[in-house]
């Protein structure tokens, strides 16, 4: 009898087989677990195109709104290991519930999309009004949140030293849905540098979808990452854009090239030389001045979309894109194009 | 020679590694024996040696934006490694991270 995990392994992403039988005994860990872990996974996907599908006919209706609505959906993963979707907790329209977890995804979710849609007219994560599907509660005192490429945010609980609860950071929401805008546009490869550049724009996303809520201009705003929801170890920040490598005692981040980090780990040190793309970005926005979404911003998300760049692109083809959109908007010898030279410079990426 | 195992939790949305090496005789018995049989189960290459390790290289499919990745190495005379991410699919695997993680600290 063929291995069932083989013969699935050649049509299903490899990534997609995720494990759904922790806790039975060896016995149930058996072909069966393997069967229904693959049911699971088919489940996931087709409730998530299903729920695709319904959002676009509804955007189609000649009244029902051409964009400008999110369509959320929070699910309660009560703590297990299952990536199928678990309970759901809230749905679009739906009042508040008594889970704080729910409804902090649920109205950071509605900022972020807000932001997309008020400063770019983007709708949704695919630009075609994607529903918003967060998972929270996942696993047990899980310190981490990520997005998984098919449409779902995970959300832990939070360990309370590395994390508290996920949720309740707009900043690390905005980057986790801007990892999907990602996915959309450039479609950067989370490795190496252009996973640095992909890590990047979720942090430039999310830094702006906080300063959009708040109201802030690029000298009030804060341009720290996570500030929200470190515990102890990683007090007082995650990341910061104006000063990276300062956010907390272990953080390793480059502000320039010259310290560019070489390494096997964080699939090759996305998480750290995102530090180099980030403060270009904050030199940018601070040389500009006034409100870091409407020129910077503006630029940044338009070099996302530009039919140069590809999923291997690194921080000068990046760099490059900045300088043509801003010349494209604004006009060669604009204050915007020269901040933005300025940025890169900082950096010392060439352009 | 004992089995030496060192665990490397890294990315992560923090970018955090956090670092465990220890020799398997050190631990509780309950729990050496637990990490023994995981690793018998387990599907684990031969370590590339150093100069092979570029940075960035990678085998594995595309890992998820902000999933953790897991480097295990362990050497009883033969080193052995495998890196995986999350959301982890092997249950041995799983058993390592529960016994393991614990005891890692900050890099």
């Amino acid at each position: 009898m063929p291995d069932p995990r083989h013969s699935i392994a050649c049509i299903v992403p490899p990534d997609l087989l995720r494990d759904i039988i922790r806790n039975g005994s060896e016995e149930e860990r058996g072909t069966a677990a393997d069967t229904m872990a693959v049911d699971q996974t088919f489940r996931t996907l087709r409730s998530a195109f299903a729920a695709t599908v319904a959002a676009n006919q509804v955007a189609m209706r000649p009244m029902g709104g051409m964009g400008g609505s999110p369509q959320r959906t929070i699910y309660d993963q009560k703590n297990s290991n299952a990536i199928a979707l678990g309970t759901v907790a809230r749905t679009e329209g739906q009042k508040k519930v008594k889970d704080p977890a729910v409804n902090e995804a649920y109205d950071h979710f509605g900022s972020t999309y807000r932001f997309f849609w008020e400063v770019f007219g983007r709708n949704s994560i695919d630009s075609a009004g994607m529903p918003l599907l967060g998972l929270v509660h996942y696993s047990t005192n899980y310190a981490n949140a990520f997005w998984d490429g098919q449409g779902h945010m995970f959300f832990g609980d939070g360990d309370g030293q590395l994390f508290t609860r996920l949720t309740a950071s707009l900043d690390v929401i905005g980057h986790e849905l801007t990892h999907g805008v990602t996915q959309f546009e450039a479609n950067l490869v989370y490795q190496g540098q252009s996973g640095a550049l992909n890590e990047s724009m979720s942090d430039v996303f999310g830094s702006l979808t906080k300063q959009y809520a708040g109201k802030q201009t690029a000298e009030e705003a804060d341009w720290l990452i996570g500030n929200d929801i470190v515990g102890p170890t990683l007090q007082p920040a995650l990341r910061s854009m104006k000063a990276p490598g300062t956010a907390n005692q272990y953080d390793k981040q480059p502000a320039s090239m010259d310290d560019f980090v070489n390494t096997a780990a964080d699939n090759g040190g996305v998480h750290i030389n995102s530090g180099i793309p980030n403060h270009a970005f904050y030199t940018t926005a601070t040389t500009l001045g006034g409100k870091a979404w409407e020129a910077a911003g503006r630029i940044w998300y338009d070099s996302l979309r530009d039919e140069k760049m590809k999923p291997t692109s690194g921080f000068k083809a990046f760099a490059r894109a900045t300088v043509r959109q801003a010349e494209n908007r604004f006009g060669a010898g604009s204050a915007e194009v020269d901040a933005v030279q300025a940025g890169w410079d900082e950096v010392k990426v060439k352009v | 020679m004992g089995t030496r195992v060192r665990l490397t939790r890294s990315g992560g949305l923090a970018g955090l590694s956090m670092v465990v090496s220890v020799d398997l005789d050190d631990l509780p018995a309950a729990k050496a024996r637990k990490v023994r049989a995981a690793l018998a189960e387990m599907d684990l290459e031969p370590a590339p040696a150093p100069a092979r390790r570029k940075a960035g290289r990678r085998r594995a499919p595309a890992p998820f934006p902000d999933a953790y990745q897991y480097d295990l190495e362990i050497n009883d005379g033969k080193k052995r490694s495998i890196t995986v991410h999350d959301p982890v699919s092997s249950p041995e695997m799983q058993t390592l991270l529960d016994v393991l993680l614990p005891l890692a600290e900050p890099e």
